[in-house]
This record gives structure tokens, sequence and C-alpha cells, in this order.
């Protein structure tokens, strides 16, 4: 799976980095990004379903639920 | 029974019995009082506020994400007390400007669509563009003329004027002084009224001088509002002109839009002038933080950031009333009782953060406090209040060298009492 976030939807809560750093950073301004391409270590996969469902502004999106184009 | 203790219909509870109560923190350091409080429970009945107090960061987190099931907000409809026996629609027309359709004043649903239609408002890409094009020149011009002067009162030169500069450029709202000071003035007219939330007598002249300030500030942003009905601005008033119809719904008029305004003016300028202002607390009362930033960059200052958030979080705490009969804490809460979340004592909290006093630039989960709230009513502006306290600590540390308590002045109080600062800052500046 590969995750992305529209920066014209993400509002930069950050509870996607607070809870699972190991996909998301926060880039210079503190908003999300993927890490590296956005591919999510199968282990971490349910995290990162997790933290797509939590994110109040639905910003993230996974390859298997692309972002609206 | 022993002191701290009473009994309810559950069984022996904690009270504030020996500790004072929650309303005796005003104007004074509130933290010995939270520390006393987490000892005694998770729970703590305070007979004087007649509410149950919940410093735990559990609780506040079980609070917060059943907000809109279990929990009446004290501005949003069916408000169990209203001041000086305003009627509900009088008290939730004058908390939101006379804007019945505002995000506050609507039901759980049409609170979340709004909701979700601010967030998108505000969107990363939206706020990259307003720091560089509101915030930046504003703290550049600012933290220039404070080092011109080589020393300040920090709250009143610098922390007022620039969150007032910033937020009514953000708002498409004049940012001249001139303005600026007139709206403030205005709005400390309301103050009585919303102070007496907890007195129900009537005083109908404390009302109709809090309805001649609220008018006074619609009379006085209206041409400007008005001035933006293009919806073509890059600025919140023009993005609410755009997307009004799906805002409000069919028959809206101009007079929900200046509400709304004035609603997010009240939000957005109180709360980040005190977030400014404990955070310049907090890097001049651990001055090692000031090398530790400079080296560090945006990241090490964005963790400052929430540490600042989490200690001092500027709204101190925040009431509820339950719904239905619920349980919390073990504890039976009856349907209208009132429960306090104390959210900057929960950010303090032993059991959730290791070294809870200490500033832990690597803290996990860093942005996990209550300062801007959680769950379905936590702050739509966060991001914008946290990207304009980077780029303020950014600018000001980039050009000085030294910022240092003036010895000679007063010193800093954790002062007020639900939305609370450190005031007087009165520092020394070296420039870079």
């Amino acid at each position: 799976v590969k995750v992305s976030v529209d920066h014209d939807i993400c509002a930069g809560f950050g509870l996607c980095n607070d809870a699972l750093p190991e996909v998301f950073e926060l880039d210079d301004l503190g908003f999300s990004v993927p890490r590296g391409d956005g591919s999510v270590p199968a282990q971490l996969e349910a995290g990162a379903a997790e933290a797509i469902a939590a994110c109040p502004t639905h910003a993230i999106f996974s390859e298997r639920d692309p972002a609206p184009s | 029974m022993t002191e701290g203790s009473t009994m309810s219909a559950t069984g022996k509870v904690p009270t504030t019995e020996g500790l004072g109560s929650l309303r005796d923190t005003t104007d004074r350091d509130p933290f010995a009082f939270y520390t006393d409080l987490q000892d005694r429970g998770e729970l703590v009945w305070d007979e004087e506020m007649a509410a149950w107090l919940a410093p735990s960061y559990a609780l506040n987190k079980e609070i917060a994400l059943h907000d809109d099931e279990l929990w009446q907000m004290p501005f949003a409809p069916g408000v169990p007390q209203t001041p000086l026996s305003m009627s509900e629609d009088e008290w939730m027309n004058f908390m939101h400007f006379n804007n019945d359709r505002s995000i506050m004043h609507v039901d759980e649903e049409g609170h979340a669509v709004r909701r979700q239609w601010i967030l998108r408002g505000f969107s990363a890409s939206t706020l990259k563009r307003w720091r560089s094009d509101y915030m930046l020149p504003v703290v550049d011009a600012e933290v220039t003329a404070l080092i011109q002067r080589g020393s300040a009162e920090l709250c009143a030169d610098f922390a007022d004027r620039v969150a007032s500069r910033v937020f009514h450029q953000v708002l498409g709202l004049p940012s001249d002084d001139e303005f600026i000071d007139r709206l403030d003035e205005l709005d400390r007219g309301r103050f009585p009224v919303k102070q007496a939330i907890a007195d129900s007598r009537p005083n109908p002249k404390l009302v109709a001088e809090g309805w001649e300030a609220t008018k006074a500030m619609i009379a006085l942003v209206e041409p400007h509002v008005m001035a933006r009905a293009s919806g073509e601005g890059d600025d919140f008033i023009s993005m609410i002109w755009r997307d009004a119809d799906e805002l409000y719904g069919d028959g809206w008029e101009p007079r929900h839009i200046i509400g709304e305004a004035l609603n997010a003016w009240t939000g957005g300028t109180g709360t980040t002038r005190f977030s400014t202002a404990n955070a310049l607390y907090l890097l001049v009362q651990e001055p090692r933080f000031q090398d530790e930033l400079r080296a560090g960059g945006h990241a090490t200052i964005r963790a400052f950031v929430e540490e600042s958030l989490r200690l001092y979080g500027p709204l101190a705490y925040r009431p509820r009333w339950a719904k239905r009969d619920v349980e919390l804490g073990g504890q039976l809460i009856k349907a209208g009782e009132k429960v306090i979340a104390v959210s900057t004592a929960a950010g303090r909290d032993e059991a959730r953060y290791g070294c809870p006093l200490d500033v832990d630039l690597a803290r996990k989960a860093p942005r996990d406090h209550f300062s801007f709230w959680q769950g379905p009513h936590t702050c739509p502006g966060q991001g914008l209040a946290r990207v304009e306290l980077e780029a303020i600590l950014d600018v000001l540390l980039a050009h000085t060298r030294n910022i240092r308590f003036n010895p000679d002045a007063p010193a800093p109080e954790f002062r007020f009492a639900v939305l609370r600062r450190w005031q007087p800052l009165h520092v020394v500046l070296d420039a870079a």
C-alpha cells in the first residue's frame, strides 16, 4: 500500500505523524507528508488504515482509495 | 468521613475540600492546585463551582472524543444556563453576533459540515500562502521594531500586535492600529456579560450595554465585509462569500457572514495573543532553548511550540454538561450535571507524559495535548495558529542573540481565569 497527503485538504493537525511517524513526517511548515515514496510496510498497514480513518480532514489517501484527480 | 471526600449515590467521592476551588486559581499560579487535584482522583467534586473537575489526560480525552454524543457545550443550542436571565435565543445571538446560522449555533450535524468547510479553508496550501503574504511581513516588521527599542513588554508591544495584524489580514479586515484598537475596545464592552455566565440574576443594564457593544462591532465590520462580496479575495471573509450557499443554505443574508467573521475574530484573536505570549515566556524563562532552537531549525522550533502549548495552553479549562446520565471515571454523572475538563492539568498528567514538567523537544506524539482540544470540537484554526507561532519564533530567533527578563521590571505572573497567559513579559533584547 502507498499513501499520499493532499495539501489542498490537509489542515495540519499532525495526528497521522503522532500516530505513525514511521510512515508520515512533517514538512518544514509542519504539514504531513509520506516518508519516501509513501510505501507502507506490511506490518504497519493496519496502523496506516487507522491514521487514514482518523484524519480530521480526510486528507490522506491510499492507492486503494486514491485522491480525486 | 475524611477531609477531601464526600458521599454520593455511587459511594464516597473525592472533593476539593481543603484544596480550595478551581475558582480560587484566578490570577494565581494554578499548577500546585492541579497536582493536588490529580492526587485526589480522576474526577473531583468542586462544591464552589458546582462541578466535577476532570484533571487527567484520560478523562479529558474521553470527554473530548464524545463531545457531540454526551456533552453539551456552553455556547451551543440547548445551553443549561445563560447569564443574567437572558433567554437562550438572546444568549446565542449575543455570543454569535446575531448569526443564527453560525458554526456554533447549529446542531451537531450542521456544526460538522461547517467545521469541515473551515478546515478546507485552512488547508496546507492556503496556510503556506498566508504565511508568506500575511505573517512574515508583519512578524518581520514587528521584530525589527522590537530590536530597535532594545527592551519591551512582549504581551502588549509584540504578541498582541502581531496576532491582531496577522489575523485581521487573514480575515480580510483592516489591520491598522485604529481599527484594531476600536474593535478590541468594543469587545471589552461585551466581556461583563460573558463573565456573568454563572449569574442567573437579571441585569437588564448589563445586557443592554453588552448588546450596544455587539451592535457597534457589527456596524464597524459591516462595510469591510460588504466590500468583499465579490468573493475574489484571498481571505476568510471572501471564502465565506464564495461558499455562502453551501454554508448557510437558502435564504442566507449578509448578517450571517458578518456574524461569522466576528465569531472567527473572537475565537482566533485572544487565543493567539495568549499562546504567543506563553511561548515567548517559556523561551525567556528557559533561555538555554534560544540557542538550541537557533541551531535546530524548524523541526526544533515546532517541537518547542507544542511543548509550550502543552504546558501553558491558553485555555485552562472547558465546561461541559452531561446530556444524559453517563459514567465517567467510574462515577455516575447525572444528566445536566457539570463536568469541567481541566485541560492544562491534563497536559501535565504524569500518567501520560514522562517528566511532564520538562520541555522535551523529542517527545513522542508531540501534538497529543489539549491546547486545541480534541475530537469533534477541536479548534479548526489550529493549523493557522501553529504556522503563525512557528513563524514568530523563526523570525525572532533569527534576529536576536539573547532575550532575557528585565530585572528592573515586574516579573510575569500567570494571569486571568479561563483564557490564561504569562503577563507582563518585560524583556531586554540583544540583536543578532
